[in-house]
């Protein structure tokens, strides 16, 4: 299906949702990460655009000709009030691991070894059945020996985590050769924090 | 030769096991409370925590339910009760350049956490309610639509 057709029928979509359900309205709540962090949230109407950047800043829509309203900072308690349930039910976020190899091989380095009794124990922690484990390579040298070589590595250490007890079934391996880098780089530069396997428990 | 040869069947191998090992789904729920099912291709199914997730399917919670689901690319999507939410589009294939997350919200309380695809390509994620587009940049966010 092409953009263009994704769009059109997006805006017919649109069209019978508003004749069908005029006036709702719309209240975005920007919150800071797990780990602090604050994003950014831009908020678009026919009428206009707000973009919301501060931590409990919030806006609110009821139509869409008109511009959403200017950014304000929701309290605390009035955010619990609103979405107390929402709260409660979010997932922990995954828990990530990276792990890197010897040069060339698919033996793991003797520290990233040292990080698979961890991931055991996050599997266990959070009874996880959906557990990724993705190879990723740098921009240096030939895409084909390098993604080959990302994948033989995911398939490794999936054999690890088998033998530590975790189901080969909740077990997900892919590559995202260059795509997905932990450093950007120009291409053909060698960058070996890139080349590495992570594995995300879910 | 045999190199060549070993080095294709890993690629495929692994081609393989990623389609088997769950691929296919867009994400999993990870919580679910009180009364939550999935319509897809028009049919209702219940809902219980390890549902897969796919692209085209309808969220819908009940008086008492929440559901909280991780996506491949782990952006997580929370609803609150009486909520109705599409997951109208979700491409995840990096190295295809494959990248795009659109979910439209009918109505209720959702929590939304930005993952991968809005790491790698901010542009290709939308949320949709009846009075808003959401563009996200790295972020967690709150909506309710009344």
């Amino acid at each position: 299906m092409n953009l263009r057709l994704v769009r059109t029928m997006l805006v017919l979509v649109f069209f019978f949702v508003l004749i069908g359900c005029a006036g709702k309205k719309t209240v975005v709540v920007l919150l800071p990460d797990p780990d602090g962090k604050v994003g950014a949230v831009s908020v678009t109407t026919d009428g206009g655009q707000q973009l919301l950047s501060e931590a409990g800043q919030m806006t609110r829509t009821s139509n869409r000709k008109k511009e959403p309203e200017l950014p304000s900072l929701m309290e605390e308690a009035k955010i619990q009030e609103l979405f107390s349930e929402v709260l409660a039910v979010e997932p922990e976020p995954p828990a990530r691991f990276i792990l890197y190899f010897d040069s060339g091989s698919v033996r793991l380095t003797a520290s990233s070894t040292a990080l698979l009794p961890e991931i055991f124990s996050a599997v266990k922690i959070r009874s996880s059945t959906d557990v990724g484990v993705t190879g990723h390579t740098d921009r240096m040298g030939s895409p084909k020996y390098n993604l080959a070589l990302s994948l033989k590595r995911a398939n490794r250490v999936k054999e690890h985590l088998v033998s530590g007890g975790v189901a080969a079934t909740v077990i997900a391996v892919t590559s995202h050769g260059e795509a997905n880098p932990l450093v950007k780089t120009a291409d053909n530069v060698a960058e070996p924090r890139n080349r590495r396997v992570e594995v995300i428990v879910r | 030769m045999l190199r060549i040869l070993v080095l294709f069947c890993f690629v495929w191998m692994g081609t393989v096991v990623a389609a088997l090992g769950g691929e296919t789904y867009a994400g999993h729920v990870k919580e679910a409370r009180g009364a939550v099912e999935v319509v897809r291709a028009g049919k209702p199914l219940p809902v219980q925590e390890g549902f897969g997730v796919s692209e085209g399917d309808m969220i819908r919670t009940g008086e008492d339910g929440a559901v909280g689901i991780i996506f491949r690319d782990d952006t997580i999507l929370s609803l609150g009760p009486e909520s109705e939410l599409s997951v109208e589009r979700y491409l995840f294939s990096p190295r295809e350049g494959h990248l795009a997350m659109i979910a439209r919200m009918v109505r209720g309380t959702a929590s939304y956490l930005s993952g991968t695809i809005g790491k790698l390509s901010p542009e290709s994620v939308r949320f949709e309610t009846p009075t808003a587009t959401l563009g996200v940049r790295g972020t967690r966010f709150l909506v309710k639509v009344d």
